[in-house]
């Protein structure tokens, strides 16, 4: 891999959103009690801020400053934030253990900006998933995470890497886990927060125990109530994709639905995300046009095609997470080696509770194979 | 239509950012990006909204405030000769489904109204009332969620206070069905009969279990939602996360009722066989003018969250008009007789979803002969 010139958005983008933002056509108001969607002063609240207040170049310069590397041999090209560990010219002079995070949805590299300081002691790498934001961009558009999982070996064996400890959520947890299936040389430990969902929703094993039965309901009257976005992800992305990527607004709307209804705040998105933050997320999607593309590992999704995954696995639980499964039904899947439900965070653990999701990367980094 | 909204419509549709490229081409994965490119430069450059407009204004509109709601509707009358009520008119209340509007009902109404026109008998006129629903183009959206007059009770008023019919029919499809089956469950002393396109599927623990030939219709319906409904799932549970993608972005507008048109016609997965650019435009046009497509997902969040009404049993005389395209599977003979006086049951050679628009000539001809049965059965039909 070689170091990659981080792009700065041209200015003729950042003008046109301010466009769009102007004339946003909002909603006729219908009052609807409990939650069908971002409640609407909010969404007022963040369109003002990201036209008025809201800074793209600031939140573009410390993402430029990190040190983003992309491959220059691999069939599927891959950026990452590459980071040796602390004293190390170069990650091949490094001598400190690998850890490889990866990134889910509606999210990116910048799910892990927090925990970045916390692991100076080792080597860091963070691919931009193909079809996210910040990365290289790929032939299809978008990739499946079982093909996700190749680049990502990839680069990994460019870079000179043999041996790494993953951790990951979400989309991620599925990228992890083809990694370790297909790959499983290179991956030394997993730390996952949540076990695909695909465990359940397709080919789900027959002989669940009540627990676990008790977790497959709740996962389903998860997907009934909460899954609308996924289903329409997963079947009809590109009906959906129009809007989304032509109106800011549209995108700010399905976005931060999940940063708000996902994460361990008490009711208001700012308890754990400032409207900066938000809207660096959101921007992050409109400036690289690739909410389209993001959906590609739903419409791939498919069921794991592979026997249980025997690399040592640890896993944390946040309580405010979609569907945490039952430590038995990661066991099915996984040799888990440590297991642990921590009392607050969601969904985006490695931004809410960066030193608890440090805890699961530091007792995988243990639990590694040498 | 003020000529600024015009002209922003089309700064908006020439300023579309598209989205990227996917790997999987035509409508695999959804809206099939050249063929909605094609339809947006034909909205934003070629299609002539004020011939549109100038043909819905000389439509027969009219208003009524029904309890505080505006409605509108169109009413064609009856031509002379009309015998569907015995020696006069029968009266009937069309009604539309999702993503449609009254405009799909116009070539239905106008050949229900004037048969001898379309070489039918001027003895088979009805007086065809069409009434916008609340929330969309170009009705008002009704205030609250609970205590809101349902939409039936709407039409119940429109066509018995305001137009003083004492006895009609109704005819509905979709979204329409339902409120045909709640008005006639509701007022089977003014329903004279009821045509539908689909059926109530609730499954309920008081009636006894499917039967073999039900089960294969409500597994169809089942595997149908997974496939193809997420558009549904989206609206009843977060319709209001998804309304900017439609409301703020024409494209997005057209996209998400484009797929539906093609998905769920009889095209042949050719979508201009069954729908002309224009009448495509002028559908997602009006959306976008009244600004009512976020309002038009309501009724699914309403059903979600039992904010609708149950059907238990309709008594008035009933028929379904099945059309091969439409969505899911045709209901069993036996499933409709569970909750409905089941009297016709038509199974339809061709057509689908969109049947008024698709199929005028034999839908027009099957809610003809199921009000002829009613009138030769000695049924007491139409108004005085």
């Amino acid at each position: 891999m070689r170091r990659h010139a981080f792009a700065r958005t041209e200015q003729a983008v950042l003008d046109d959103l301010r466009e769009r933002l102007r004339r946003f056509r909002s909603v006729p108001g219908v009052r609807l009690d409990g939650a069908p969607g971002v409640p609407e002063p909010l969404l007022r609240a963040l369109l003002e801020h990201w036209r008025d207040g809201f800074d793209w170049r600031v939140q573009e310069e410390r993402i430029a400053a990190l040190p983003w590397w992309e491959t220059e041999r691999a069939p599927v090209p891959l950026r990452a934030v590459v980071s040796p560990a602390a004293g190390a010219s170069s990650v091949a002079a490094a001598a400190a253990p690998v850890v490889v995070l990866l990134h889910g949805w509606p999210d990116s590299v910048l799910r892990f900006e927090r925990l970045l300081p916390l692991l100076g002691d080792v080597t860091v790498v963070v691919p931009a998933l193909p079809g996210f934001p910040f990365a290289a961009p790929v032939a299809q558009g978008g990739l499946s995470s079982v093909a996700m999982a190749d680049a990502v070996a990839d680069a990994l064996a460019e870079l000179g890497v043999e041996r790494c400890v993953v951790s990951a959520g979400d989309v991620g947890c599925d990228v992890a886990e083809a990694l370790a299936a297909r790959h499983p040389a290179l991956v030394a430990a997993l730390h996952l927060t949540d076990v695909s969902q695909y465990h359940f929703l397709v080919d789900p094993p027959g002989d669940l125990d009540a627990e676990e039965r008790a977790y497959v309901e709740r996962g389903h009257r998860w997907q009934a109530a909460e899954g609308g976005y996924m289903h329409e992800q997963s079947t009809r992305p590109n009906t959906l994709a129009v809007g989304l990527g032509d109106s800011p607004a549209a995108l700010a709307a399905w976005i931060v639905e999940k940063l708000l209804r996902w994460s361990d705040g008490d009711g208001s998105l700012t308890d754990v995300f400032s409207l900066d933050e938000a809207l660096t997320w959101v921007s992050a999607y409109w400036v690289s046009a690739s909410i389209g593309t993001s959906f590609t590992p739903y419409a791939a999704a498919g069921a794991k095609e592979w026997p249980r995954i025997e690399v040592p696995t640890v896993v944390t639980t946040f309580p405010r997470d979609l569907v945490n499964a039952p430590r038995r039904f990661a066991e099915r899947f996984f040799d888990v080696v440590a297991w642990r439900e921590f009392e607050r965070g969601g969904h985006f653990a490695a931004w809410e509770r960066p030193h608890e999701h440090l805890w699961g990367v530091r007792t995988a980094l243990e639990a590694r194979r040498r | 239509m003020p000529d600024a909204d015009l002209q922003e419509l089309r700064a908006r549709l020439r300023a579309t950012r598209w989205p990227r490229p996917w790997p999987l081409d035509g409508w695999r994965a959804g809206t099939d990006g050249d063929e909605l490119r094609r339809l947006v430069a034909r909205w934003a450059d070629g299609y002539d909204w004020r011939r549109h407009e100038a043909e819905l204004n000389a439509l027969p509109v009219h208003h009524a405030d029904v309890e505080g709601t505006r409605v509108q509707y169109l009413r064609f009358e009856a031509e002379a000769g009309a015998a569907t009520g015995g020696g006069a008119a029968l009266p009937i209340v069309l009604t539309n489904g999702w993503p449609s509007s009254f405009y799909e009902l116009v070539g239905l109404a106008e050949r229900l109204a004037t048969p001898s026109r379309s070489g039918g008998d001027a003895r088979d006129a009805f007086t065809v009332v069409v009434p916008s629903l609340p929330g969309f183009p170009s009705s008002e959206q009704r205030p609250g969620l609970e205590g809101a007059l349902p939409t039936h009770e709407l039409w119940h008023r429109l066509m018995h206070e305001h137009l003083g019919f004492e006895r009609y029919g109704a005819h509905g499809s979709d979204l329409g069905s339902a409120i045909t089956g709640w008005l006639a469950q509701a007022h089977p002393e003014a329903v004279v009969g009821i045509h539908v396109l689909d059926v109530d599927r609730r499954v309920r623990e008081d009636e006894p279990e499917p039967t073999a030939e039900e089960r294969v219709y409500l597994d169809a319906l089942d595997a149908w939602s997974q496939a193809e409904g997420a558009y549904a799932h989206q609206h009843s549970t977060r319709p209001l996360t998804l309304a900017p993608a439609l409301s703020d972005s024409p494209a997005g507008l057209l996209s998400w009722i484009l797929e539906k048109h093609r998905a769920w016609s009889d095209c042949g997965g050719d979508v201009s066989t069954r729908f002309s650019d224009d009448y495509l435009l002028t559908q997602a046009s009006l959306y976008w003018f009244t600004n009512t497509i976020s309002t038009s997902l309501r009724p699914y969040y309403e059903r979600a969250h039992g904010l609708a009404p149950t059907l238990h049993r309709v008594d008035v005389p009933t028929a379904v008009a099945l059309f091969p395209a439409d969505l899911g599977a045709p209901a069993p003979r036996s499933w409709v007789q569970r909750r409905y006086r089941l009297t016709r049951y038509t199974p339809m050679p061709r057509g689908g979803h969109f049947a008024a628009h698709e199929e005028p000539e034999l839908l027009a001809a099957d809610i003809r002969a199921f009000f002829g049965e009613l009138a030769g059965s000695g049924g007491q039909l139409g108004s005085r």
